[in-house]
């Protein structure tokens, strides 16, 4: 495959926070490696604060990881400057979770539509007014709607409008933060819709995050399972929705999705509550719910082992020493 | 021309629906508040007499609802024979003066300290915090006296004096408004396209946090005239001849058995003024954020 636009290697981030009137780390992601390749969507799945919007707001360099390095085309970010971060600018564009917050209430939709392409790119005004029709008519909007104010519409349209900036910049990857979270069923289907068709047409990489495995099933091609702030199962989206290999994904799967016959028998519900990452269970950090968990669990940490599908998954059962 | 014609007719009709909803103390403070201001630029001609030249031989004449009393004067005339209404008028001058330039500097001093705390945070807030706490628990008064002694009354001084009181007010309700905002999604968006702090702060920030900052301002305006009043009397604030409402009622002092106006005229010229902006302060600040009401800065 060829090389990776977006990567990240050994990232790890820890909170210096005050817990209980001690200073105390929370490790919200942890020695995690991923890779984005050109017009691929890479889903990210979790529960909830296993460190999602971190990763995401570290691949956005909005956030210093504590360790690891961020890779765009092959340079380590925290050495860009001037120019080549402009260019990572242009290249990389967010959507975030709640549109309410992500479209200034003072600035009219053409405005903020255009401010990255007014601070990053050197159009010229009247080019900058045509592109942001443009992109408003690519999400189903129109281009008189460049007047109006955020007020004037709805969640929907305005997690449209987010869309439309980011894709105006003609960005050759996505970061897409729980896009469709906050919505109504309804409208997710149409803003997942548009989403895949923007990328299917500009051949756009994208990471997808979600703590929901039926959507990223739909929207990605790659898949990583993230626990505790550490992946802990890869591979593709059709593996990982099908047969996943670590017993955290089937659990995650089987609460994803309605009885299927086809589907594996959600046999192994997990056990307890998820520990939190001030304190991060030794071993296998799934081992305090995983019902199949054995001595080792509980020491050793497994490192990723190939998995059936063809990913890899970090449990020991994985280990072909075990299995024999 | 008929555009023009049906725009005038909508704005008086936009403002008499606007009058309509007043209650009637808002109405005659607003009113007053324009007497004020239109007195404040017109002054110089409209004023009856010169308000530094005197006749001595007009000197101490009652007002016009006194026994002895007369049109010529009708808020009478001081003790070198200077018209009072004319220094009223003249002084609603100096008030209003003083008041924009202490209200643009503390507010831009103040605003720049507060809105880099809260965006910034950390040490940057921490020094700068300090610096505000250390403003507020600054003698004032003390300071004024000193600077009165050492230079003698100026306008500069009391420019500086009264910034110096009010600029911390800026300073935490920005700060505490940019951290309600500084982690809105908007801001982070400004950041992944490009904007430097600085223009996020200018593009976003300011935009979003001017509304609470007009309001203190329009609740400092009856501060910044009663503090240049108080400095005035005191002799340390606008320097004579010029006729600042304080120094009228300082100089009417000696008088005041005998010609009581000369600080009571003065003294109802502050009061009503006061009175009027804070009237209209606080009903502004019903409008724009309620939180604020009230609030005895
Ligand atoms: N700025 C911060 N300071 C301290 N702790 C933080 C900070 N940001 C995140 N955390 C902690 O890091 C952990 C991971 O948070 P994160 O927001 O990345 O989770 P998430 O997977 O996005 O969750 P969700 O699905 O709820 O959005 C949480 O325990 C959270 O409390
Ligand atoms: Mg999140």
């Amino acid at each position: 495959m060829s090389e990776a636009i977006l990567s990240a290697t050994g990232l790890g981030r820890v909170f210096k926070i005050q817990h209980k009137g001690r200073k105390q780390d929370l490790h919200a992601v942890t020695d995690l490696d991923l890779e984005l390749h050109t017009g691929r969507t890479l889903g990210v799945v979790g529960e909830s604060g296993c460190g999602k919007t971190t990763l995401n707001r570290i691949l956005l360099l909005l956030d210093t990881p504590t360790t690891g390095e961020v890779w765009f085309k092959g340079k380590a970010c925290t050495t860009l400057s001037g120019e080549a971060r402009r260019e990572f600018r242009r290249a990389v564009q967010p959507v975030f979770q709640n549109p309410f917050s992500s479209l200034d209430p003072r600035m009219r939709v053409g405005k903020i539509i255009a401010e990255p392409l007014s601070t990053i790119t050197g159009m010229s005004r009247s080019d900058i007014e045509k592109r942001v029709g443009e992109v408003l008519e690519a999400v189903g909007l129109q281009a008189a709607d460049a007047r109006r104010f955020p007020n004037e519409f709805s969640g929907g349209q305005r997690q449209r409008i987010a869309i439309a900036r980011a894709i105006a910049s003609k960005p050759e990857v996505l970061m897409l933060d729980e896009p469709v979270s906050s919505q109504d069923i309804s409208i997710r289907a149409q803003i997942l819709n548009i989403l895949k068709d923007l990328q299917a047409e500009y051949g756009l990489g994208c990471v997808f995050i979600s703590h929901d495995l039926a959507t990223v099933r739909f929207m990605a091609d790659d898949v990583i399972v993230m626990y505790l702030g550490r992946v802990i199962e890869k591979g593709t989206a059709q593996a990982i929705c099908s047969t996943p290999a670590h017993p955290y994904t089937k659990a995650l799967l089987a609460a994803a999705l309605p009885p299927d016959p086809d589907a594996p028998r959600p046999e192994l519900p997990p056990q307890g509550e998820i520990p939190s990452p001030l304190d991060p269970p030794s071993g296998c950090p799934y081992h305090t719910r995983c019902p199949l968990k054995f001595d080792r669990c509980e020491t050793v940490r497994p490192p990723m082992f190939a998995a059936p599908h063809g990913g890899a998954a970090a449990c020991h059962l994985l280990d072909p020493e075990i299995a024999q | 021309m008929p555009d023009t014609a049906m725009a005038l007719t909508s704005n008086a009709g936009r403002f008499r629906a606007f009058w309509r909803q007043l209650d009637w103390p808002l109405r005659v403070a607003l009113a007053m508040l324009v007497i004020f201001v239109f007195v404040a630029i017109f002054g110089p001609w409209i004023s009856p007499y010169d308000p530094l030249q005197g006749s001595l031989r007009a000197r101490l004449a009652p007002p016009v609802w006194q026994e002895g009393g007369s049109w010529a004067h009708i808020f009478g005339t001081d003790r070198l024979g200077r018209d009072i209404l004319s220094r009223i008028i003249a002084g609603a001058r100096i008030s209003l003066t003083v008041c924009v330039i202490v209200i643009a500097l503390a507010g831009a001093v103040g605003t720049a300290v507060g809105t880099a705390a809260g965006y910034f945070g950390g040490w940057t807030d921490r020094i700068l915090m300090r610096l505000v706490d250390l403003a507020l628990s600054f003698p004032v008064i003390l300071l004024a006296l000193l600077l009165g002694a050492i230079s003698g009354p100026s306008f500069t001084n009391i420019i500086i004096v009264i910034s110096l009181v009010l600029w911390s007010q800026y300073a935490r309700m920005a700060r505490g408004e940019t951290l309600k905002i500084r982690n809105e999604d908007y801001v982070d968006l400004a950041r992944t396209s490009g904007l430097s702090d600085f223009r996020i702060i200018w593009r976003h920030i300011l935009p979003n946090i001017a509304p609470s900052l007009i309001v203190i301002a329009t609740l400092q305006v009856g501060i910044v005239i009663v503090l240049e009043a108080s400095l005035s009397f005191l002799g340390v604030g606008v320097p004579p001849p010029a006729p600042s409402w304080g120094s009228m009622v300082a100089d009417g002092r000696s008088y005041i058995t005998s010609a009581w106006w000369l600080c009571m005229v003065p003294g109802l010229a502050i009061l009503f003024t006061v009175m009027a902006v804070n009237l209209v302060g606080d009903a502004l600040a019903d409008r724009i954020n309620p939180a604020l009401r009230g609030r005895n800065i």
